[in-house]
Formats: C-alpha cells, structure tokens, sequence
C-alpha cells in the first residue's frame, strides 16, 4: 500500500485515525451537477414569475424576487448541510461534499464554499454576456489579464491537481463520489453444497509451492477478476486463455496431474496462491508482481 | 451448515466471523442515506458508532493480511460511507442556521474587529476623497461614478428632479417596492463580490469597498451643493446603516480568509483558509441577513414615510439596534 495513490483519489484520515481512499468527482460529472440545479433555480424562478404576473400585484412581485433571491443564495447551503451533503444535482451525479481534512461537515464549511460562486460563475458570466460594460476604454494588455484571470476561476476543477474549485479552497471541502461497493461471494471459499443433495465435491488439485510462488498480488486479484466475470458474455473465453496461459508458466500438465475443467482449475489455483501470499503477508513479505 | 475445514483461508475465517455485522451497517446506512437517521430505531443507532469502529478496524486488519481485492474495496467503500454517516453534518440545517444568528454572527464581528475597521476606514477614505473632490468642483462627479448607477441624480439636474428621488407619491408605493427588490439584490451581489473578492489577497476586496465609498461621496456631494443634505441623509440612513454594514461584514469574512493566505501559519495556506471559514461562514451568512433586512427598510418603510423627522429616528433606532446586538448578544456568561 505504498504506491502513491492516483490523482483522483482523495486520501482523508477519519478522527480514529484510519485513512479511507475516495474518489474525487470528476470536473465533468461536477458541470453537469452545477447545470442540473441552476435547470431547477431557474425553472424555480420562471414558475415564480409566471405565477406574480398572472396575479398581478406589485408586492407578490416584490415577495417573489425577495424569495428567488434567498432561493439563489441559500438552495446550494440548506442542500448541502443537509444530512445528504449534496444537492439535487450532486445527488444524480452520485457526488457528495465531505471535508477535506476527515472531520465533520460544518455549516461555515457550506457557506464559505458557496458564496465564493459569484467570482466563480456569476462574475464570468457577466464578462461574457455583458462585456462591453467591462471592456470599454481599457488597453489590450488590461482586457488580456483579466481575461486570462477570469478563465483561470472558473476552471479551476480541470486544471487544478486536486481538482478542487475556489470554494473548496476556502471552505476546506472537497466534492467525492459517493461510495457505493457491493459485498460479493469469496471467491476462494469452496462452494458449499446444497443441503440434502450430496454432490461429490470436485477433485482436488495439489499444487507445489514453487508453483504458487510464481505469481505476486497483481496477478492474484486479475484472476479474481476475471473469476468474477465468468458468466460475462466473452468471460468463457477469458477462463480459457488465462488457464492455457498459468499452466505453462507453472508446467502444469493435464497428462500427470489429470484434467479438470478451467473454472474448476482456475478457482483452486486461485484459493491455493491466495493461501501462499497471505501467509507471506503474516511473515511481512510482500510480492506485488511476478518476476519479470 | 459446512464445517470449517482446516485449509481454510485465514481471510476467509476473517470475512466469515465478521460479515453479519459489516451487513447490518450496510442496511442501516441505506436506510439513513435514504430516509435519515430519524429511520433508525433507538438500539440500532446507539450501534452504529461501535459498527463504524469494527468495520473501521476490520479495514485495518485486511489491508495488512487479506488480498481479496473486492472485500478490500466493499470495506473501503462501507467504512467511508460510514464516515459520512457519523461525521456528516448533524444539527438540522435551520438550527444551525438560528444558532449563527444568536450568538455566532455577533461573536464573529467582535472578534474581526481589526479588520472590520480596516474595511470601514476604507469606505471613509473613498467617501471623503469623493465628497471634498467633487465639492470643489461638481464636474468631477462623473469620474466617481458611472451613469448606469446615478439613475437621475447628475450635475445637471435640477432643485426639484433631485428633490423628486427622494420622495414618493403615495400611488406608486408598491411599485418601487418590487423595485427595491431589485436593489437590494444588486447590494447583495456587492457584498458577496467584495467577499469573493478579498478572499484573493484583500486588495481587489478593499478596492470595491473603496469604490462604493466614492459613489456614495460624489452622490451625497452634488445633494449638499444643491442644498438637499437633511433630506439626503434622511433618505440614505434608514437604510444605509445596515446595508453598509452588511458590505464591511462582507469584505471583513473576505479579508479574514485572505489572511490565511497570504499569512498561513503552521498549517500552510489551505490549512489557515479551511480554519478561518468557522468565524468566515457566519460574516457572510449575517451579512446576506443584514442585506434582507435593509432591503425591507429600504423597499417597505422608505417608500411609504416621507417625513424626514421619522426617516432619521428610524436610521437611530437601526444603529442603536446593531450596536446592541453587536455589543451584547452571544456574550458566554
């Protein structure tokens, strides 16, 4: 576990002092978040409007704004302090906002990191759709930092290495994947047979150590995975390639140990070298990879 | 069921003495993540923190010894899904949202009290240039602001146009109120670009806070040389002490982040900013609180009492109201 961890990990360590590996949200998955909640803002505002034009007073109007204001402002707060720490959009995109530094999600965390949106969105925005307000009467250099600068905020989630925006930052937050793995069988235990029905259990292979030393963790858990994928369409074939391939490397014979079928074979040899490097890992050693 | 049989794997012993209980807090946290912590019972909540710890330590241990790639990743993935469970966000979101406005915001002010002059001295400096500039000569005027803001109110307006900004027909009240509105919702944007802004360094901050100071001297200039400044000051105060207030509150939260990054400290600069969001967070939230309320002051009252006596008690009652809010409230006993 000392491999540096990829840079879309996001390494925290829990107060009991374990760290857990998340994975960061990807800038795109994140624009796509930020698009579906201001489709809702906005959706939120025209629904307002609609309805204070069809009343027609001028103080439901001035309740509206006061309202699709507050709704600007506080949508992104009260979602994200929620016990989700999302918003609806996050919440589709499967996202989540934790704290960078493991602890809890507080409030002054949620509200730093959304009131830096209007430099980081609102203000750009208007650049573009309102520049000439902006850009008259200033030199070429002038309207060529700014632009540079007014780029260099909003994309932060590219090119930053932690792919973090300004608010993150500032709040000391970061945007992850919700983490979502499902517990699947143990592919080295044996198949347990159904009760009543006395299957006879299937031969078993013997193999040397020195044939189950040949391979390192690596190896190991791509054959989980290909076990794993067995009924996958194109898995049958995979079995057949990767069995053809261990018996040579570890000169394994159908001849003199006897022939049995590849999953039967690929399950025991994978339970057997499973058993070899676990034992090694008790005596600290470490066999990432084969031996080239 | 079957036996354990002495080729057992030691990970495969492991997962098996531990799984029951690795399920249960599975199927609590899909009940939590999909209807709140209020859907589990008593005894299974008092659970979930000793759950969360075995599931922590059993992560632990099969990194160490176990090499099933996939019960490593469910662990991974059920203990970080637990984290979030029991170090997510726990008060409810109005509670919180209350318990800044009690004691937090107040405390907040009193502590940034440095900065917070820093940022009023600011708008002093900017209000006064303005104002002696374009005292002297009112042709000024249109260097301290652009003609989109002045709505009117120029140098080449007459005694009466610029009496007429002031007050209104009781007619159109409910008019400009929704108006109003609209005004108010610019300030805000002003206090949150000013926080935004100081964030990057504090300069860029101070520098809308600067600008906004000349706005407000070049117009108080042109109503004193046309005589207007009782009726000015009655018009700008009820309202303008609160939502002037809520700019500097802005600019404070900014400038208190901005410090952290330029001044980091033990923790480098992201440590330092991540820090400073406790007392940041509730500036900025009072700040958008104190902008609600001038907008009421300023869409509601303003519009509908045009007499200046009543217009400058109210501006009294606001100060005394924040002074003794900022002074008293939130105090520890």
């Amino acid at each position: 576990m000392n491999v540096t961890p990829p840079r879309h990990t996001l390494r925290i360590e829990t107060p009991e002092g374990v760290v857990v590996n998340l994975v960061r949200g990807s800038a795109a998955d994140r624009a796509v978040a930020f698009v579906i909640d201001m489709g809702i803002l906005l959706a939120a505002i025209i629904a307002m409007m609609v309805v204070s034009s069809y009343l027609g007073s001028m103080w439901v109007l001035a309740f509206f704004i006061s309202l699709t204001f507050l709704l600007r402002i506080f949508y992104f707060v009260v979602c994200e302090a929620g016990r989700r720490g999302a918003t609806i959009g996050k919440r589709l995109m499967k996202l989540r906002v934790v704290r960078a530094d493991g602890g809890q999600l507080t409030i002054d965390a949620v509200l730093t990191r959304n009131f830096t949106r209007e430099l980081e969105i609102f203000l750009p925005l208007t650049f573009l759709f309102a520049h000439e307000q902006f850009w008259v009467g200033h030199s070429g250099w002038v309207k060529g930092i700014a632009s540079l600068w007014i780029l260099l905020i909003p994309t932060m989630p590219i090119w930053s290495r932690a792919r973090v925006r300004l608010g993150d930052l500032v709040g000391g937050t970061r945007v992850v994947r919700a983490p979502q793995a499902l517990l699947l069988a143990d592919m080295a235990r044996r198949r347990e047979p159904a009760a009543g029905n006395a299957v006879a259990p299937a031969t078993e292979l013997t193999f040397t150590a020195a044939q189950v030393g040949i391979y390192g963790i690596y190896e190991l858990q791509v054959l989980e995975d290909v076990l794993r994928r067995k009924s996958q369409p194109g898995g049958k074939e995979a079995m057949a390639a990767v069995t053809a391939r261990i018996k040579t490397k570890i000169r394994w014979s159908d001849a003199v140990h006897g022939k049995s079928a590849d999953h039967t074979f690929l399950e025991q040899f994978y339970a057997a070298q499973r058993k070899h490097l676990e034992q090694q890992l008790l005596f600290g050693k470490r066999k990432e990879r084969k031996k080239s | 069921m079957t036996e354990l049989t002495a080729d057992d794997l030691w990970s495969t012993r492991f997962r098996r003495d531990r799984e029951a209980s690795w399920r249960e807090l599975e199927g609590m946290l899909n009940s939590i993540e999909k209807r709140g912590l209020a859907s589990l019972g008593a005894d299974s909540l008092a659970r979930l923190p000793s759950l969360y710890r075995a599931a922590l330590s059993a992560l632990s241990v099969a990194r160490a010894v176990c090499l099933d790639r996939n019960l490593l990743d469910y662990l991974e993935s059920l203990t970080s899904r637990a984290h979030l469970c029991v170090y997510g966000p726990r008060e409810s979101v109005t509670g919180a949202l209350l318990g800044l406005l009690a004691s937090r915001f107040p405390e907040a002010v009193r502590a940034a009290w440095k900065p917070l002059l820093a940022t009023f001295c600011t708008l002093a400096l900017g209000f006064s240039i303005a104002f002696v500039l374009c005292g002297e000569n009112l042709d000024r005027y249109w260097y301290f602001l652009d003609a989109g803001r002045a709505q009117g109110r120029d140098p080449t307006a007459t005694y009466d146009t610029l009496r007429d900004t002031l007050f209104t027909d009781k007619n159109d009240d409910a008019a400009l109120s929704a108006f109003a509105a609209f005004l108010w919702s610019h300030n805000s944007r002003v206090t949150l670009l000013a926080f935004a802004l100081a964030i990057l360094g504090g300069l860029p901050g101070l520098l809308l806070v600067l600008l906004t100071g000349m706005e407000l001297g070049a117009m108080s200039a042109l109503f004193h040389e046309r005589g207007l400044a009782v009726e000015w000051w009655s018009w700008i105060l009820p309202h303008g002490i609160t939502e002037l207030s809520a700019v500097l509150m802005g600019t404070t939260a900014g400038l208190h982040l901005g410090h952290g990054l330029i001044f980091s400290g033990p923790y480098g600069r992201l440590g330092a900013m991540a820090q400073r969001s406790r007392e940041a967070g509730p500036l900025v939230f009072g700040a958008i609180v104190m902008l609600f309320l001038a907008g009421l002051i300023e869409g509601i009252f303003r519009q509908a009492v045009n007499d200046v006596p009543v217009r400058y008690a109210l501006a009294t009652l606001t100060a005394s109201l924040w002074i003794v809010y900022f002074v008293f409230v939130g105090r520890k006993k």
